[in-house]
């Protein structure tokens, strides 16, 4: 049984206690300066004004009220390009997600052939992620014309950047007792890898993925923009056409494929993982 | 006196080791093997003994005594330092490579956990047997493997009692199932020898009996050599012809089984500890 606390008035430690804060040293008051600084100059930087912001109150809510009701009229058109902006994100994904397999291999310490491949592998993922998905789009219209080519190219390098890192760290992540098992029967290393690593690894995978096709979906969105195929280029033109109502039901269709793809992919990692 | 107890009462564990003769033709034959890890431990101090056809030897010694060490050197799964290891015919320690692998597919080396590949099924885990004979890609996964080789894994399978187990996970069998498979895998090997490292230490008394027994089983009725490690003096004396006890990386005892009794060994056993 726990005793009953003592009155506070009884209470008399016999050491004062410590301050609530400690005081800083130099290095950490001089990198304290450092980053207020930063946040104050990033203010001006940005123009960031509360009262701009309150003024544009009244126009966002004008074109609030202009979006509604949605349009139907070209309702045929905008689920065609949601169909394509869905096509461009599985194919960019699924193709993404094979090539990074090899990739992923090369980048894992206890798997790759030689440490150079292996920096090298890692240096070409680090790279694919770096580089964000917009840019890629604008270097393959340049390279394969516009249209959804080139956005499935874009998705394609993004999700290799995104699943070889996370493939790496799966297999590294695996229990190395099975594949000692297979190599001290003489499997060769491929045969390991694939019956023993990819097996171990496969949930993690599989959930990466998931998580990349979810991915893949918003952007494929955002690539229409630059001309890289997809819904986008249909909400940039209503938008600049000023079709507030239009745009709303265009808006409203990429909400219900993002959360349609995203509840799918919910169902399918807790089905199988 | 018997050579435990010569041993005991002479208390020179690294003098002269009581020799027991394998049956011929010897198919393991370890001459003083040394191995010290990093830091300067050493763990093996000129090892010797061998193996003939069809024995079954159990190799004792307490904790670090370096059993488990000694074991995985006759495979190179740990590199000695020195000495000379000939292993069913082959220097094993002047192989590299697709050569060593061959050498090795020739040998099951049971584990003491499993070390079975947790979500595939027991017939695929077993069907990993057939990689040591170059079966490849065929003995991945059961799903994809010719009728052939399925039947001759369901048959590993029925060999040890588990042909109504072949669908389940290995993640789901017993600690002694999962031994039991692991056992099956080495006959898919179509293993020479079998090498087992406290194939029963992870296991409850009864399910560490039955994969015991299964062991002397084969030993009797298919003639398969088996060299296994373990902590139990009942083990050794109930289930091996030889028994070879280890003490500060060196053979203490070699000695065959009617030339051995419990008390001494447990002196031994526990002067060493």
């Amino acid at each position: 049984m726990i005793p009953p606390a003592p009155p506070s008035a009884s209470l008399n430690p016999s050491a004062a206690p410590p301050p609530r804060f400690a005081r800083p040293d130099l290095p950490s008051f001089v990198a304290w300066v450092l980053f207020l600084g930063l946040i104050v100059s990033a203010f001006k930087g940005t123009g960031f004004s509360a009262e701009d912001f309150l003024a544009g109150l009244p126009g966002i809510a004008r074109i609030a009220g202009e979006m509604f009701p949605p349009s139907l009229e070209r309702l045929d058109k905008v689920g065609l390009a949601l169909v394509e902006t869905f096509h461009m994100a599985l194919i960019g994904t699924f193709a993404g997600v094979i090539l990074s397999l090899p990739l992923a291999v090369l980048a894992t310490r206890h798997l790759t052939p030689h440490a150079a491949l292996y920096h090298a592998a890692r240096a070409t993922i680090a790279f694919f992620r770096t580089v964000p998905d917009l840019i890629w789009a604008l270097i393959f219209v340049i390279a394969v014309g516009l249209g959804p080519f080139a956005g499935t190219l874009a998705i394609m390098i993004d999700t290799i950047g995104f699943c070889g890192r996370f493939f790496a760290e799966a297999m590294e992540e695996t229990d190395r007792a099975p594949q000692e098992a297979l190599g001290a029967i003489g499997a060769g290393r491929s045969s390991v890898i694939a019956a023993a690593v990819v097996p171990a690894a496969l949930p993690s995978m599989l959930a990466t993925s998931l998580f990349a096709l979810e991915k893949a979906t918003r952007s494929s969105v955002v690539l229409g923009l630059v001309g890289a195929g997809g819904i986008g280029i249909e909400l940039q033109v209503s938008m600049e056409l000023f079709r507030y109502a239009e745009a709303s039901t265009i808006i409203l269709a990429i909400l219900v494929l993002v959360i349609a793809v995203e509840q799918a992919g919910a169902w399918l990692r807790r089905r199988t993982i | 006196m018997t050579p435990a107890e010569a041993l005991v009462a002479a208390e020179a564990p690294m003098g002269a080791p009581m020799r027991g003769a394998p049956v011929e033709p010897v198919v393991l034959a370890v001459e003083d093997i040394r191995k010290s890890f990093p830091g300067g431990r050493r763990v093996l101090a000129g090892a010797s003994f061998a193996v003939g056809k069809g024995e079954a030897v159990a190799l004792l010694g307490a904790n670090g005594a370096g059993k488990s060490t000694l074991l995985r050197c006759c495979l190179r799964l740990i590199e000695p330092d020195s000495g000379r290891i000939e292993l069913l015919g082959a220097d094993i320690r002047a192989l590299r490579g697709a050569r060593l692998r061959a050498q090795r597919a020739r040998v099951g080396f049971v584990f003491q956990r499993h070390n079975l590949v947790p979500r595939l099924s027991a017939l695929s885990n077993v069907l990993h047997g057939a990689l040591a004979r170059g079966a490849g890609a065929a003995a991945w996964f059961q799903a994809t493997a010719p009728k052939r080789l399925r039947a001759e894994a369901l048959d590993c399978l029925d060999r040890v009692g588990l042909a109504d187990s072949a669908a389940m996970r290995a993640d789901r069998l017993s600690g002694g199932q999962s031994q039991r498979v692991a056992v099956a895998r080495a006959l898919m090997q179509r293993a020479e020898i079998v090498l087992a490292d406290e194939p029963v230490a992870s296991l409850d008394p009864a399910a560490g009996e039955e994969v015991m027994a299964l062991f002397a089983e084969l030993n009797a009725r298919e003639g398969l050599t088996f060299l296994f490690t373990t902590h139990s003096i009942e083990h050794a004396l109930g289930y091996a012809r030889r028994a070879i006890a280890l003490k500060d990386g060196r053979v203490a005892i070699d000695a065959p089984r009617a030339e051995l009794d419990p008390v001494s060994l447990r002196d031994f056993y526990e002067r060493s500890s």
